[in-house]
């Protein structure tokens, strides 16, 4: 199963919350990434993202995309908040994105759920 | 010395002695074949050792020019894309031009692994980090919020940050000469 952001959501991604503007990470993470997240996982499927094609991500849109997935499924008490870790990134625009992703889900699972603004 | 160097070291060889031996047969009792083996040996060797330490010396030589052009693409992409105020309507730029800056910071971690440039990299990519960080947190605030009288420094003390890491890596090219 996989997501193309920029064929499923958007070329221009915003900020990290939906109130401080449009395309926001927190809007593509529970609109798009958690339902496919909970569909590859019903289904047994490992989950791809290929954030391929655009014209670049924040880091505040990748850590309450990727972090906040953590941080979502942790306060609904769902055990899968793990397998986070199982998503594949494709980044070939830039590779530093996938460590920056994969730092921000480890931080996400080590740490308690902070409170957001 | 790798495997390429040494395969073109060897053939030179054979084919230099392929021509002595085959001078020998034509003009055995010429004064080129009264050298004994030592003096051929000592020229061989010095002839080899001159040839790696001009290749040693071209190979840094080129990759110091590679890593002052990186430099300065990040150099110019900071201060024609970041050293003027923040407006929400130019947030695509800022989104490739993060992308770039990042690559390119890759790239100058690569080609100056032998300046030790690790710590300024680093600090590089921090910086890099704190711009991307209090521009794409606060756009959605406005234009107006970055020229607010506490934050309207935090990106010229930011970029003049990164200017002094870069720097610091080009006086290690010039300090290495």
């Amino acid at each position: 199963m996989e997501i193309n952001v920029v064929k499923e959501y958007t070329d221009k991604p915003g900020a990290r919350y939906e109130k401080q503007g449009s395309n926001s990470g927190e809007k593509f993470r529970d609109t798009i990434l958690y339902p496919k997240f909970i569909e590859a996982i019903a289904k047994n499927e490992i989950l791809t993202v290929n954030l391929d094609g655009g014209y670049g991500y924040g880091s505040s849109f990748l850590e309450e995309t990727f972090g906040g997935l953590v941080r979502r499924l942790k306060k609904e008490k769902n055990d899968s908040f793990n397998r986070v870790k199982e998503i594949v990134i494709i980044s070939n625009d830039n590779k530093s994105w996938v460590e920056k992703i994969k730092g921000y889900i480890q931080e996400a699972i080590d740490n308690p759920i902070r409170e957001e603004n | 010395m790798n495997k390429k160097h040494l395969t073109g070291v060897i053939i030179i060889l054979i084919i230099i002695s392929a021509i002595f031996i085959g001078l020998k047969y034509v003009f055995p009792n010429h004064d080129l074949f009264n050298y004994n083996l030592m003096e051929i040996l000592t020229t061989i060797v010095v002839t080899i050792g001159i040839y790696f330490l001009t290749k040693v010396n071209d190979d840094i030589k080129k990759k110091n020019e590679k890593v002052e052009d990186t430099i300065e693409w990040i150099r110019n992409r900071i201060n024609t894309v970041f050293n003027c105020p923040v407006q929400q309507s130019k947030q695509p730029e800022y989104l490739h031009s993060f992308k770039y800056i990042d690559n390119k910071i890759t790239v100058l971690e690569k080609l100056s692994k032998h300046l030790n440039c690790t710590e300024e990299i680093r600090e590089i990519r921090n910086e890099k980090q704190k711009l991307d960080d209090f521009i794409n947190e606060n756009i959605g605030q406005g234009d107006d919020y970055f020229l607010g009288v506490t934050v309207k420094e935090k990106i010229p003390n930011i970029l003049c940050n990164i200017e002094t890491r870069l720097d610091n890596i080009m006086l290690k090219i010039y300090n290495d000469k």
